[in-house]
């Protein structure tokens, strides 16, 4: 049988979700700036993965037998910095350190800086093949756990991503999971004008995974692809998640132009009063 | 005396010898296993050996992957492939990581002379040096290529291990050590000091020879294997005991052991130095004692080398 999520399971995810983009606006604003619309358009691909269906130990970050989640894509951290708080990795209250000197929530992750991050990423096309390491680590040791790593629909034009994707079909690593966070923008506008990538599912079939594409934003469609994994033994497998960039935030969602955002002290009143009510109107289902 | 040997059979050597004894080391091949002497490691471990094929930034971020996991990759492949197609991944996913990989390039500096400057490394130890937590080693020997394998599995982090191809003789007895962040003073010298790494160590000695027949002056001779990090102790030490340096190495004149060399100098000793490699060009193709010879590399150009270069500074 499928799973699903119940229906006070999506409610409390659906909560977590707008607080974890309130914090990501409020960390934005306290920071004076950072990469608004790739981190809300994952919130919900992290909230679903932390919450329901990652093996992890917060109070133990370097377990062995923990699942192991890549960003890839960087550049998208406050949602992940936000979602780890949420998740007890740490006190939320740090999260407003953001963008102080040596505050452990740099631009782009630094496991270095924070436990529980598990790759040095921010420049693009690296994650995979990190992730492809560790899942060849787990198949050597016969180990159970799985990696996730998140990558951004602009990030796959660099072909390190398609050299990771063929060497992980290659040494069969069904326990590797590639999310593609499919906003369909990028820094300069539409991924399909700046390089296209298209048609996304067919190439990842072709380099020998398996493919599920999902709303990025519907929590039963990520918790019933992340559930079910391996989709066939020996194959890796490719979440194509379609997504809004800058989800939640009126003025932002759809707009390229919010890809980094350095907000006036008006914007930011405006975005966290609205960030509030989103959550609130969660809060109220 | 042991018959010469290739460098690329210590290396395999070393790593089966390792392998044998701690099941988390790999070796892993952008379709290299033969040319990087590889091909018993597979027989020996096929668990423990991993294919690519020709990606090697990739192959960099799968060793990352796994040394995060706590395996000892052993990553063997061309050197301009594995230091400068793979660089980016190199400083990122290892160094700045903390990755605990071992790199080996191969067929490195003009031993591929024939094949062109696409296959010429002249540039890798400058590159790899630029890198924090990066550990750089160029070894001159068959005693000096196993010790230092030894070292680089011993040591946590990245390391990168400079080979050539062609055979090279034992100029160490079998039982010497090496370390990490040392160089050895094989000879004094007041006039002037040969500081060199690599193939040009057997090189220096044989201009040396010549030296001590041909003229009056006293040269000395360091080995400085590992660049990174440097002796600085002993660059120190030999450079107040001579009136200049005089760096010989199968790299480009720009950022190698003669850069490490100078820039500590200029900080803390000035004296003259000379760095004796390949200027900044693309080297010409063809055999490889001829080009070397070209770039006075050779035993005769490092005695027509320390000769000028002593006429040059006598005065001073």
């Amino acid at each position: 049988m499928a799973a699903e999520l119940s229906f006070s399971e999506k409610v409390d995810l659906a909560k977590k979700a707008a607080h974890v983009r309130r914090k990501v606006v409020e960390m934005i604003c306290k920071g004076k700036g950072g990469h608004l619309g790739g981190a809300l358009s994952c919130v919900d691909i992290l909230v679903v993965l932390y919450f329901k269906i990652m093996r992890v130990d917060p109070k133990n970050p370097g377990w062995e037998e923990r699942d192991r989640f890549i960003l890839s894509a960087g550049h998208k951290c406050l949602a992940l910095y936000a979602t780890m708080a949420l998740r007890g990795y740490f006190e939320e209250e740090k999260l407003l350190s953001y963008g102080s000197k040596d505050c452990p929530f740099p631009g782009h992750p630094d496991r270095h800086k924070l436990p529980g991050i598990e790759a040095n990423t921010g420049s693009l096309g690296h994650g995979l093949a990190i992730g492809g390491g560790m899942a060849l680590a787990g198949k050597i040791d016969r180990k159970d756990w799985k990696v996730y790593v998140l990558l951004g629909d602009g990030e796959i034009a660099e072909g390190s991503c398609w050299e990771s994707a063929a060497a992980a079909s290659h040494h069969r690593l069904d326990n590797l999971i590639a999310i593609v966070d499919r906003n369909k923008l990028q820094i300069q506008g539409p991924t399909r004008e700046v390089m296209n990538t298209d048609p996304l599912a067919d190439k990842w079939k072709a380099f020998g995974w398996e493919v599920v594409e999902i709303d990025g934003h519907n929590l039963d469609d990520i918790f019933k692809a992340l559930s079910n994994i391996p989709i066939k033994k020996n194959f890796p497998t490719a979440i194509i998640a379609n997504t809004v960039k800058g989800k939640g935030l009126s003025f932002a969602e759809d707009n390229y132009k919010f890809h980094q955002w350095q907000p006036t002290p008006e914007e930011c009143e405006k975005a966290v009063t609205e960030m509030k009510k989103l959550e609130e109107k969660a809060c109220k289902i | 005396m042991q018959d010469m040997i290739d460098p690329r059979q210590v290396f395999a050597n070393t790593v089966i010898e390792l392998a044998k004894g701690d099941k988390n080391i790999l070796a892993i091949s952008a379709d290299s296993a033969g040319s990087a002497r590889l091909n018993k490691f597979r027989e020996l471990f096929p668990d423990r050996f991993f294919e690519f094929g020709l990606m090697e930034q990739t192959v960099i971020g799968f060793c990352a992957g796994l040394a995060l996991c706590g395996k000892i990759p052993f990553f063997c492949a061309i050197t301009p492939f594995i230091t400068m197609r793979a660089f980016e991944q190199i400083r990122n996913d290892l160094c700045y990581t903390f990755a605990n990989v071992k790199l080996a390039g191969r067929n490195s500096g003009l031993t591929n002379a024939r094949f062109g400057p696409t296959h010429h490394s002249l540039e890798d130890v400058a590159l790899m040096r630029t890198l924090p937590q990066m550990v750089v080693l160029v070894p001159s020997c068959p005693v000096a290529i196993r010790e230092y394998v030894r070292e680089a599995a011993k040591h946590k982090g990245p390391v990168y291990i400079r080979l050539g191809s062609v055979k090279i003789p034992y100029l160490y007895k079998d039982q010497e050590k090496f370390e990490i962040g040392k160089g050895k003073l094989l000879q004094e010298g007041k006039d002037l000091v040969i500081i060199t790494n690599g193939i040009t160590l057997w090189y220096a000695l044989e201009a040396l020879k010549m030296l001590k027949e041909q003229t009056s002056l006293k040269v000395g001779l360091v080995d400085m294997p590992c660049v990174k990090p440097l002796d600085e102790e002993l660059v120190f030490e030999v450079s107040r005991n001579a009136k200049g340096i005089i760096v010989v190495e199968e790299h480009s004149t720009i950022g190698g052991l003669g850069g490490a060399v100078s820039e500590f100098l200029s900080r803390e000793n000035p004296v003259p130095v000379k760095i004796l490699g390949v200027p900044d060009v693309f080297a010409c193709a063809g055999p490889y004692e001829e080009i070397m010879d070209e770039y006075k590399l050779s035993p005769r150009g490092i005695f027509e080398a320390v000769k000028e270069f002593a006429e040059s500074i006598k005065n001073l």
